[in-house]
């Protein structure tokens, strides 16, 4: 992957150098970059290994799904493991380095378990280690435990720091009649709709910007709609994510106060968790960009459309030179245009055939191609390509990048939280949001709509539902229907690799492939249930935010049914994790939990007692000065 | 976080109540056999759905309430005092 | 069905994994059993096994609403101990520990229990009493116990808060052979060993009426099918109120709880033991999983539901109970939180018991303490299945023990089922 930085293009500052280092190695970015934009706009295309076969692992999205640039940042007591270079803003004199690695992510001794991977398909570690082998001799649990001290080391990502940690939490509450979740189109749209009915309303973004998806366009002005937000008295709280919905409209918050200053004030805390309880709940969380398995698909150099394009107009970065683009719908070709703008040499695959594009004609179209293998193993040479129908490789694409794009899930977590089951839309092949009783209402692209003009108007249905139903008005108002796209998406999950022993990723941190699928189905591992437990799949630190429907379609493949008559994993909160920290706020050390004391407290102090906790009291056990001989010996004879 | 809309002090987290338990319980007269006042004591519906149910507004106003909540949703349909006393003057309030 | 070993792995590898076959059958429901276990959990599939293992009885099916294994067994923090002092509750424990420490070579299927010691914290010269009474009383029955002074716990565990904690940590009574086990595999081996022996596990076969005939249980009708069964033995956990009324029996000494589990990103190996404790109102325990994750938990929600989600408040609680003694934790991230329903019973401790009807076998009430009972459990509740009779350390784990008054808590925390930690 030869990845740059433009001169133009990107809302970063370009006249505000930050200076980092990754793997001790000094470099530099932009105010307003990402940690994987500077990253990128730096040439590294290695930043991580994976968990079991610790192969190289790229940059794979711009967002909270990612789950490659898993890195660690800050050090002693301040280290940070597993931090998504994704969403982690750069800052003057940040340290970030690569994990699960020795002695680092470009040379990684543990890559050795690439080539012995065959023999770790999933669950292979419920077969053995249980005795003497090769036939497991012996009883009780002796060889087990030699087997899991190296298998524990070798586990785990980053390593935490031992020692305490030294920042402050707070935790926050907030009421409001509306929150909002997502600054995307829609979301904005109902903050703003519900406000100028004069109802109170929080507005929450995950990102240091509002605007959601829309901070990858090239256009657009997230200042203009903060600032028109704001006029509207409207709570606008950025860096927050609104992690779980509980019972009765309670929202769990983290807002991230200090993560992204060099020097931060002393007196700020670094995060702070807010439980907001709201009376009626928006969600317009948008949605997620899916991959596509086939073989080699986790080489560094792929990523999704949506990424490159975020990459691209946000950050000015430029993440590859000569670019193939995999899809199945109709979201990439603005990205194709604009890559292409920028300097990119591009080729789009498209695995359908009777379709009508409006391009430019800057960039190549094939239809009724798919990616087949990527050649290559710490960057990529060349991609391998097939026809749609009819899977064997016939033919060879020089290039440094592979974009994927296997359609969009619309991000349904929230609601899953509150047990509502979502309902599989056929047409969009993907998941949308079934309806609760409770009042939370999905809208935009979360509720399944790819275009601006259809979410706006979700957004004000949403707003008008929530009038309707806080008892405020009594309006008629209509949902638009899931989709937007010009040509339907044709499903696409995986190009199946003709050689055995193919490496289809399906999990990318967790290394569950499209092989390890088909061993769960067979067996019998079949329900969602069992496949997630059997594989891992979807148990990774990005909870399987891309890969989990391309699990299921390859079970519903295999059992010739439909992917909702397998079924759908319940997503629990968090939606992203959580700092214990941040939950536990100022209740640390001695304010744990209230000291109680008895009147007599200080006097027993002033005398040189030693005192002993009782329940939440103190009180005196003895006093050490004219007791010493007589009582310390019994009680110290009475314990042991 | 269950919301429960105490009658004195308004809509507060549970967090602030202690949970009673069952107030279907009837307890029999202090002659009873024992077998009555085992099944009194010990045995339960244990209901699957909504079921009354007793909440002491322990760090609010201190007084017990009779809520009916669902144990599937933990949705409430009615909160009311204990008392009888009370539950008339929440009445005749209303 | 292929022998698990390393030998097989290896030839797997080589061959694409093409010679592993089903686990576990998927059959067809037949009309008549012997043996009908309600319930697809540990102690169910335990059951199965040991009904067909120690009793040569394998005419059984296990019916499972769901999937096997996804209530309770896989909603656990895994924790295997047995420090009991109770005359019955000491020699149960202490036989399902046994039983643990050869589950592996018993069902060829590596559950992966970890002897990597049960730590439990002290915090006053009080608790440490008590906590010496409780270890030595397990000595004296011949189980392993050891009291660590503040010294050895520093050396063994450097990083808890010996410096700035509300509550000094005194010192530790332990455990060496209790630990961890992977719960999913403790419920797969188990269903891949009792289904060798003839065991027939129905899955998604949930019960939807009983039909009863002079005094004992004629057939079960369930999605799949009515199935008549000599016997029925109910191992529904949480649901057993459900299915008890659904068999017009009354009520029950138990009400469902929920308790909350927390697993966190996965890191490199921060802590290699068990650690628990309970002061000032708090009550936590934590391991790390081979994978790397923390698990940890703490109080149930502290009201009846038979949801398997979780509120904040318990969240909060469990968060400043694991920085309570781990301060290094507060960056570490929370993954995943989620909810079991337990059957908590009006004195905390569980039921292996014939019931009012005469067919019909009970095994119920297992609190927070399921996981590490299952093969115990499934061996007790087989036997009294197949020989009529309760075995002595059972005995006492019926339905009249409240009429009667006897007394088998070890905490005495009265008829309050929120109150049994």
């Amino acid at each position: 992957m030869k990845s740059k930085r433009l001169n133009n293009l990107g809302k970063i500052d370009r006249d505000k150098t930050l200076n980092f280092t990754w793997d001790n190695k000094k470099l530099s970015g932009f105010e307003g970059d990402s940690l994987a934009s500077a990253l990128l706009a730096n040439n590294i295309g290695i930043v991580g290994r994976s968990f079991k076969y610790h192969r190289p692992r790229g940059i794979f999205s711009s967002g909270v799904e990612e789950s490659g640039a898993l890195v660690t940042i800050g050090s002693k007591d301040r280290r940070d493991p597993n931090v998504r270079a994704t969403t982690q803003e750069l800052f003057d004199g940040l340290k970030a380095s690569g994990q699960n690695a020795f002695p680092n992510v470009n040379f990684d001794l543990g890559g050795i378990n690439n080539y012995i991977g065959r023999f770790f398909a999933a669950g292979f570690y419920y077969k053995t280690f249980m005795g003497i082998p090769p036939f497991e001799w012996g009883k009780g649990t002796t060889i087990w435990m030699l087997f899991e001290k190296l298998i524990r080391k070798a586990a785990g990502m980053g390593s935490a720091s031992r020692l305490p940690d030294p920042d402050s939490y707070e935790h926050a509450h907030d009421f409001c009649d509306v929150i909002v979740v997502g600054s995307g189109p829609s979301g904005v749209a109902a903050a703003i709709e519900a406000a100028e009915k004069k109802l109170d309303v929080i507005l929450v973004e995950q990102d240091s910007l509002v605007g959601g998806n829309q901070l990858s366009e090239n256009d657009f002005s997230t200042s203009e709609i903060f600032n028109q937000l704001k006029s509207l008295g409207i709570k606008v709280m950025t860096r927050t994510t609104a992690f779980g919905l509980y019972d009765n409209c309670v929202v769990g918050l983290l807002e991230r106060v200090t993560d992204h200053l060099s020097i931060p004030d002393s007196t700020l805390p670094r995060q702070r968790f807010w439980t907001i309880r709201a009376k009626h709940i928006i969600v317009g969380s948008g949605a997620l960009e899916r991959h596509i398995a086939f073989n080699n698909n986790d080489i560094p150099g792929v990523m999704t459309v949506n990424a490159s394009k975020h990459y691209l107009n946000r950050y000015g970065v430029l993440t590859g030179e000569d670019i193939v683009i995999a899809t199945n719908n109709d979201s990439v070709y603005e990205t194709a245009n604009e890559l292409s703008e920028a300097g990119a040499n591009v080729t789009v695959l498209d695995s359908r055939t009777n379709i009508e594009i409006d391009s430019n004609k800057n960039f190549e179209i094939r239809k009724g191609f798919v990616p087949y293998n990527i050649n290559g193993t710490k960057k990529i040479d060349s991609l391998d390509i097939s026809k749609s129908e009819n899977i064997n490789k016939i033919d060879t694409i020089n290039c440094d990048q592979v974009l994927l794009s296997g359609g969009w899930s619309p991000a349904v977590h929230l609601l899953s939280h509150r047990g509502v089951k979502p309902k599989w839309d056929p047409e969009n092949a993907c998941f949308i949001p079934s309806d609760t009783k409770e009042n939370i209402t999905m809208i935009g692209s979360s509720r399944g709509l790819w275009n601006k003009d259809d979410c706006i108007a979700s957004g004000v249905a949403g707003a008008t539902d929530a009038l309707n139903r806080l008892g405020v008005s009594k309006t008629n108002y209509f949902f638009p229907k899931p989709g937007g796209w010009k040509n339907p998406i044709k499903p696409l999950y995986e190009v199946k690799y003709k050689k055995s022993r193919s490496k289809s990723f399906v999990d990318y941190q967790h290394d569950v492939t499209a092989d390890d699928v088909r061993l769960a189905h067979r067996e019998g591992f079949i329900s969602v249930e069992h496949l997630k437990r059997y594989t891992t799949l979807g148990m990774a630190n990005d909870q399987g935010k891309m890969g989990n429907i391309i699990g299921l379609s390859l079970m519903a493949d295999l059992l010739n049914k439909e992917i909702p008559e397998v079924g759908t994993t319940v997503f629990r909160p968090p939606y992203t994790p959580v700092p214990i920290g941040a939950l536990t706020g100022r209740n640390v050390g001695k304010h744990f939990r209230p000291l109680r004391v008895t009147p007599m407290h200080q006097w027993n102090i002033d005398h040189g007692a030693k005192m002993i906790e009782v329940g939440l009291y103190q009180r005196p056990w003895y006093y050490p000065k004219k007791m010493k001989h007589s009582v310390i010996h019994i009680l110290e004879k009475q314990q042991l | 976080m269950i919301r429960i809309n105490c009658p004195y002090c308004g809509e507060r987290d549970h967090s602030e109540f202690s949970y009673g338990g069952d107030a279907s319980i009837k307890y029999p007269s202090l002659e009873a056999s024992e077998k009555e006042w085992t099944e009194a004591i010990f045995f339960r519906k244990n209901i699957r759905g909504f079921q009354l149910e007793t909440w002491h507004h322990s760090n609010g106003c201190r007084m017990w309430l009779e809520v009916e909540r669902s144990t599937v949703t933990h949705e409430i349909k009615s909160v009311r005092p204990c008392h009888p006393d009370l539950q008339k003057v929440v009445e005749n309030n209303k | 069905m292929t022998r698990f070993n390393a030998w097989n792995v290896i030839k797997n590898g080589l061959n694409g994994q093409s010679g592993w076959s089903r686990q576990w059958r998927d059959p067809e429901p037949k009309s008549n059993y012997d043996v009908i276990i309600v319930g697809g959990g540990l102690h169910g599939l335990a059951t199965a096994f040991y009904l067909a293992k120690n009793h040569n009885i394998n005419n059984v099916a296990v019916l499972e609403k769901g999937w096997i294994g996804g209530g309770n067994a896989g909603r656990n923090t895994t924790i295997v101990r047995s420090n009991y002092m109770m005359p019955g509750n000491h020699e149960f424990y202490e036989h399902s520990l046994k039983l643990w420490e050869n589950l592996s070579h018993e069902l060829n299927y590596n559950v992966m229990f970890s002897q990597r010691a049960h730590v439990s914290l002290f915090h006053s010269p009080g608790a440490r009493d008590s906590a010496a009474r409780r270890y030595n009383i397990m000595k004296l029955h011949g189980t392993d116990a050891e009291l660590w002074d503040l010294k050895t716990l520093k050396k063994k565990i450097p990083h808890l808060n010996y410096d700035d904690s509300r509550f000094p940590i005194l010192g530790a009574a332990v455990q060496r052979r209790a630990g961890n086990a992977r719960h999913d595999a403790v419920a797969w081996g188990y269903a891949r060993a009792a289904d060798s022996l003839g065991v027939d596990i129905l899955q998604n076969c949930e019960v939807t009426g009983i039909t009863r005939k002079n005094g004992s249980i004629e057939s079960i009708q369930t999605s799949r099918g009515t199935i008549k069964g000599k016997k029925v033995g109910f191992a529904v956990a949480g649901n057993t109120s459900v299915l008890w009324q659904m068999a017009e029996l009354g009520n029950l000494p138990i009400e469902s709880h929920k308790l909350q589990a927390f697993v966190t990103e996965s890191i490199k190996p921060l802590l290699d033991q068990v650690v628990v404790y309970g002061v000032g109102g708090a009550h936590f325990y934590i391991s790390q999983s081979d994978k790397g994750s923390m698990v940890f938990g703490g109080d149930l929600d502290w009201y009846k539901s038979y949801a398997q989600r979780g509120n904040l408040p318990i969240v909060q609680d469990s968060a400043e109970a694991a920085m309570a003694i781990l301060p290094c934790l507060g960056r570490i991230r929370l993954l995943r939180h989620w909810a079991g329903v337990m059957d908590m019973t009006m004195d905390g401790s569980f039921f292996i018991c014939k019931t009012p009807i005469s067919n019909l076998y009970l095994n119920a009430g297992w609190n927070y303490g399921g996981f590490k009972a299952s093969p115990a459990s499934g061996w007790y509740f087989a036997d009294l299945i197949a020989n009529e009779n309760p075995h002595n350390y059972v005995h006492n784990h019926n339905l009249e023990r409240f009429e009667k008054g006897i007394n088998i808590d070890e905490r005495g925390a009265g008829p309050d089922p929120k109150l049994h930690g």
